[in-house]
């Protein structure tokens, strides 16, 4: 019996020991696990937390863009005008005989240019229309009629015209009536489009 | 004096492992408290990153959707931007013919009348020298083409093309007799002629601000 006493005693400090083993691997194990974790986690949040930062100041600028755009309204719509989506033809041919009658000149004819350019390629399926670079051309020609003062003038009321022309070409051509200072120009113009 | 102890030996073990024993208990309850509290503050700390995590990610994802809803004034500014960016391209090569055909016009001596004034386009000139005419703002080449009662008249036009500053240079290609375009049957022959001239591009700059 005494015998048994002492040896649960030493077994006992021996499972003490043990104890103590387990308990220190298993809160170095936690402690790694925790460790790793926590490392980890940090690195997420701060990913966030900078994403966050980001993404409010990208949100201050948004605002500060919108208010621009807003204030800009005016400006949108006149460059709406001035370079349109749209070919918008039948208003282009009122605006220009519109500037001929207001020269005093004859608007003979507007025919569509179809010259391809070697740089220049068809828009979206329309035959009329060519892609230069980043943007569309409407190429047309027109002729008019009326003294070399007033084609003049008429040209530089298409430079000053509220939608983008430019004059390409001119072609005279001396009025039959050598009495008359008239002559009857061709003028081959690009109308610009964004589309 | 002699010390007689008679306990026996497994009984004076026992008492020896047994004070060891509750030492040794008193450093397992202390590695339990000190284990107990190393994982607690890493399991707050764990908690509190969780959380912080939780409040970045809630941030991050409104944040995601305020920007979702500027995508309309977004995708409008760049096309805005677009569209100023293209009209300036396109202006900055625009040329404003008012002031070339004044000179032209004030230039021409009688006896003689232009029919055709064409740009060397920019699509028949070299790549190069199209970068180099938007960047450099390069003189332009053209060609004037027009009747003239005699040859003379053409050397006269020229000389009076090449006398004024807006003009670099003014060379006769080629003239050849025809009949006059207007004499109708009874034609005498005129003097076709084609001229090229190279312009300063200051011709082009229109005197309207725009």
């Amino acid at each position: 019996m005494r015998k048994t006493d002492s040896m649960d005693a030493i077994s006992f400090n021996k499972l003490l020991y043990v104890i103590c083993a387990v308990i220190v691997v298993v809160t170095i194990a936690v402690s790694a696990y925790f460790v790793l974790s926590l490392d980890a986690k940090s690195k997420e949040m701060s990913m966030n937390k900078y994403i966050s930062s980001t993404n409010n100041k990208k949100i201050e600028a948004l605002a500060t863009l919108e208010a621009k755009y807003h204030s800009m309204n005016d400006i949108e719509q006149r460059l709406g005008e001035y370079l349109p989506q749209g070919k918008e033809t039948s208003e282009l041919i009122r605006g220009l005989e519109s500037l001929a009658v207001e020269q005093g000149i004859g608007f003979k004819a507007y025919t569509v240019d179809d010259n391809k350019t070697t740089n220049a390629t068809v828009a979206n399926g329309d035959i009329q229309v060519k892609k230069i670079d980043n943007y569309y051309v409407l190429p047309i020609k027109i002729e008019l009629d009326g003294s070399f003062v007033k084609i003049n003038e008429m040209m530089k009321s298409i430079e000053g015209y509220n939608r983008l022309i430019e004059v390409k070409q001119v072609d005279y051509e001396k009025s039959m009536d050598t009495r008359s200072d008239d002559v009857t120009a061709s003028l081959k113009l690009n109308v610009y489009l964004k589309q | 004096m002699i010390t007689i102890n008679l306990i026996p030996e497994d009984a004076k073990d026992n008492i020896e492992f047994s004070k060891k024993n509750l030492k040794m208990l008193k450093y397992v309850y202390a590695l339990i408290f000190l284990a107990i509290l190393l994982i607690s503050s890493f399991a707050v700390c764990y908690i509190f990153l969780s959380r912080a995590n939780t409040f970045f990610l809630a941030q991050v994802s409104e944040s995601k959707a305020t920007i979702e809803g500027y995508n309309d004034v977004l995708n409008k500014s760049k096309n805005l931007e677009e569209r100023i960016k293209s009209t300036e391209k396109i202006k900055s090569n625009y040329k404003y013919w008012t002031n070339l055909n004044y000179i032209l016009r004030s230039l021409s001596p009688n006896g003689i009348y232009l029919t055709t004034l064409v740009f060397e386009d920019s699509a028949s000139m070299s790549k190069a020298s199209r970068t180099a005419a938007t960047q450099e703002k390069e003189p332009q080449n053209m060609t004037i083409t027009g009747y003239a009662e005699n040859k003379k008249t053409i050397g006269l036009f020229r000389d009076a093309l090449e006398s004024t500053d807006e003009i670099v240079t003014a060379d006769i290609q080629s003239i050849s007799e025809t009949p006059d375009p207007l004499g109708g049957t009874s034609a005498r022959n005129v003097n076709l002629f084609v001229i090229k001239i190279v312009l300063e591009d200051k011709v082009f700059v229109s005197k309207v601000t725009r």
